[in-house]
């Protein structure tokens, strides 16, 4: 190819070297130049040092780059930017943290008149083509309000909204983000361009990545001064399920009130605990309770400060109860000696033999009442005298608690087998490949070699070790149910008022942006090009 | 094709004074024999005209000019066989008259159209405007008096803007016949590049038959080949202009094909000349300078003012004629 552009360069100049330009000139003589007769001494036809560089010549030369340009680079495209008109995305955060009193109103207010400065600043007629707008809400979930629509749909939208009673999933709007822009438009008739979140969260530093759109993230939270409960957590007897203790963590934000209070009132209302809150070692202040009876517990901080959500929490407390049990052993000398009732209808808990056969014939496990279930091994064998070498074991599964391995090395196991149709999960096993103990939690089931012997030797200590350590892991399991006034389930962060605020981007980046066109290919342009040059010699300079 | 003639770069004044330095001055021996009509010899009075400067003294009538006359007016007694100069100017007008286009020759003949008839005009006597080429319609003005200057310059802008046709290159004698009375002058301005064996042959054998009747026939001659010339320069060049047979002939331009066009000019004017007949004529050549570019104002009042031969044509007649 460069050997064809040198050959038609070289041809263009030997042909202005060989073809001199004539100048036209128009005279009133011109009668008296007709049959001339030729010039004695004649020019010599091609001279080197004098080619006409003139204008045609110039015109010429780049008629044919551009031919050639068009042969060498045919099969080339080009992405030609398009602009195109907007898809704004409003997306608000409607977490409890939004209901924090700021400046006299709560941040919603706020967050609702930023988001019709957006609108606003979208539909300027004048700088901005077509928009289209898209309006969601976020918490610990998304909802969308508007898929496509105008600003006055979005306005409408915006009428009304309040703080639902949920912490903040930041993954939601990441996950959105990434899974929206031009090529993959979450909605036919309105492509999103521009994606506004209006938070009290800071800008997340994932949100400098390098998404598809536009993103433009306005906190608008200021720090204000809240003190409230942070998280507490009901300790719980395992074997009859009576809350023994409460542990509470306690938080200031901002400026930490000077007569704080922490108060716990009894079911009757009558307060039960009442401590002064000293946050002067640290922001942080913990505090607990030993509920007495059953009931209703209602705990409170006051001051609360500017957000009201974390300002008290209620905890029901369960009166304390036997448990029922299924028991499906023949031995049936333990339940009564744990003081517990057999119930196969409702129970608690379940109890069988280990190696069961075929499959499974008991609904252990249903959405509506999963009920843990004991397995039970064939037992321990009493003369010990083929000790076990231990092959593996889960150190950290609770099973293992207070268990000393050296002791299981002494021990031996009559035969039975790993159960079938639980899916459980080894947690020691010997190199025999006889399994001690197991535990799945879907299905809530834990299995044991053995009940416990009721001696005083290492046997008996190890055979109760790990039967209570199962008896107690399948309890703990059971599920906490809150009342409706518990806010124990928030958000971590909500009532963090003092965070600096941070933004990421401007409104004034609300502007049409360009998205590539289909690909073009190059070389009719250069051939266009070539046409125009090559009629402008022809015509106009002649 | 359309020109626009510039003003004329002599001013009245200076005009005035050319005609009456012109006047006082006594007309050498004419070239060929032709008759000038004497003017005041006749005993027979017709009628009073105004005197202007250049006339006669003693033809002033001293009693009827402060009967009727403002005080600085005089009164010139006209007598019947007093014949009024008549002076018939033909214009070229064909497309090399346009050219070349830096200083066309039509420029430098209109305006010497315009000073020769306001000077005839002034004096009291006529002119006649004539085209030479073309359509012989509305070819010939008669100018008379000398409010009659105003309309030189119209007559011309009509000759020089009349459009191209066929008959542009076509000789327009013929009209002539009622016009060429034998006292009248005949002026002819053109650059005579003819072919000779049409245009040049006629125009001669006409001027021949016009010298039979002793009318006096006075060439003026626009010559810019030297200035062409200087214009081409040498090298490749592409020729254009009126009556070549083959368009834009390409030429290698060198100093003996200069000398050979030259040649050739000068072959076909001294043709034409041979053919007017007995060369008793008045032939001025006024020839372009033969540099790339000069002032055409200067050059025109230069050839005006130190042409002796045309300012002939206003002087008086000798005494001993």
């Amino acid at each position: 190819m460069t050997g064809l552009i040198l050959f038609g360069l070289a041809l263009l100049a030997a042909v202005y070297m060989t073809h001199p330009r004539f100048r036209r000139f128009r005279i009133s003589s011109a009668r008296f130049f007709t049959a001339l007769p030729q010039p004695k001494k004649r020019q010599p036809r091609l001279r080197f040092g004098k080619i006409q560089l003139t204008l045609p010549f110039f015109l010429q030369l780049g008629v044919l780059l551009c031919i050639l340009a068009a042969v060498w680079l045919s099969g080339r495209t080009f992405t030609l930017p398009v602009s195109q008109g907007m898809g704004v995305w409003v997306v608000l955060d409607t977490s409890a943290s939004m209901s924090t009193i700021q400046d006299g109103s709560p941040r919603l207010e706020t967050a609702v008149k930023e988001a019709e400065q957006v609108l606003n600043r979208a539909q300027d007629p004048v700088k901005k083509g077509p928009v289209c707008f898209r309006f969601s809400t976020f918490d610990m979930e998304r909802r969308d309000f508007v898929v496509s629509g105008n600003a006055d749909t979005v306005r409408r939208a915006l009428t009304g909204l309040k703080p639902r009673e949920m912490g903040t999933d930041l993954a939601i709007i990441r996950q959105t983000l990434s899974s929206t822009g031009r090529g993959t438009p979450s909605s036919p008739s309105c492509n999103v361009s521009h994606v506004v979140i209006i938070s009290d969260l800071p800008a997340p530093s994932w949100i400098k990545e390098k998404f598809s759109i536009e993103i433009i993230w306005l906190d608008i939270g200021k720090p204000v001064n809240n003190t409230g409960l942070v998280v507490f957590k009901p300790l719980k007897n395992p074997l009859n399920r009576s809350v023994t203790d409460v542990q509470v963590e306690i938080a200031a934000y901002g400026s930490p009130p000077a007569n704080a209070l922490f108060q716990v009132f009894e079911p009757g209302g009558k307060p039960f605990v009442k401590q002064p809150l000293n946050f002067q070692t640290g922001k942080t202040v913990y505090a607990h309770f030993k509920p007495s009876s059953p009931g209703v517990y209602r705990m409170q901080v006051s001051p609360g400060g500017a957000y009201g959500f974390d300002d008290s929490a209620s905890l029901p407390v369960s009166p304390s109860k036997t448990i029922r049990v299924d028991w499906q052993l023949p031995d049936r000398e333990i339940p009564g000696q744990l003081g517990w009732t057999l119930d196969s209808l409702k129970p608690d808990l379940r109890v069988m033999p280990g190696p069961v056969p075929g499959p499974v014939s008991v609904p252990v496990s249903t959405a509506s009442n999963p009920v843990p279930v004991l397995l039970v091994g064939s037992g321990y064998v009493e003369d010990t005298g083929k000790p076990s070498v231990i092959r593996d074991f889960i150190e950290s599964s609770p099973l293992l608690r207070d268990v000393n391995l050296d002791v299981v090395e002494t021990l031996a196991l009559k035969d039975g087998g790993m159960p079938e149709g639980w899916k459980l999960q080894p947690v020691l096993r010997t190199v025999d490949n006889a399994i001690w103990l197991a535990q799945s939690k879907k299905p809530l089931c834990a299995y044991v070699a053995g009940l416990p012997t009721g001696k005083d030797d290492l046997q008996g200590r190890f055979s109760a070790t790990v039967f209570f350590n199962a008896l107690r892991w399948l309890l703990e399991q059971e599920g906490f149910e809150p009342g409706n006034q518990n806010r124990w389930m928030l958000y971590k962060d909500e009532g963090n008022t003092e965070r600096i605020p941070l933004s990421s981007g401007s409104l004034d980046r609300l502007r049409p942006g360009t998205a590539a066109a289909n690909k073009i290919e190059l070389w009719p342009f250069l051939l266009l090009v070539a046409s125009i040059l090559f009629l402008i010699e022809r015509t106009v300079l002649k | 094709m359309k020109i626009d003639i510039p003003p004329l770069p002599l001013s009245r004044a200076h005009l005035e004074r050319y005609r009456v330095r012109s006047r006082y001055r006594d007309r050498p021996g004419l070239v060929g024999g032709h008759q000038m009509r004497r003017k005041g010899q006749s005993l027979e009075f017709h009628d009073f005209r105004q005197y202007v400067p250049g006339d006669d003294i003693r033809h002033v009538d001293w009693r009827a000019s402060a009967r009727h006359g403002k005080p600085e007016d005089l009164l010139i007694r006209n007598f019947a066989a007093e014949e009024q100069l008549t002076l018939l100017i033909s214009i070229d007008t064909r497309d090399s008259l346009f050219l070349p286009e830096p200083a066309p020759k039509a420029h430098i003949a209109a305006w010497l159209v315009e000073a020769v008839s306001w000077i005839v005009l002034r004096s009291g006597d006529r002119v006649f405007l004539h085209r030479l080429f073309g359509s012989p319609h509305g070819s010939v003005h008669d100018l008379y008096g000398s409010g009659s200057s105003v309309r030189t310059r119209q007559v011309l802008k009509q000759f020089l803007s009349a459009a191209a046709d066929e008959t542009a290159e076509r000789l327009n004698l013929d009209i002539l016949q009622r016009y060429l009375k034998p006292s009248v002058i005949w002026m002819v301005i053109s650059d005579f590049y003819f072919d000779m064996e049409t245009g040049g042959r006629i125009l001669g054998r006409r001027l021949a038959e016009a010298q039979d009747g002793s009318r006096w026939i006075f060439l003026v001659d626009l010559e810019s080949w030297e200035y062409e010339k200087q214009l081409m320069g040498l090298g490749p060049r592409k020729i254009e202009g009126p009556a070549l047979p083959v368009p834009s002939p390409s030429l290698e331009i060198d100093t003996p094909v200069l000398n050979e066009v030259e040649e050739r000019i000068h072959r076909s004017k001294k043709f034409f000349r041979d053919h007017i007949g007995r060369g008793g004529f008045d032939y001025i050549t006024w020839k372009w300078p033969g540099t790339k570019s000069f002032d055409m104002p200067s050059f025109f009042q230069d050839c005006f003012d130190n042409d002796l031969d045309l300012q002939r044509l206003f002087m008086r007649e000798s005494e001993n004629r």
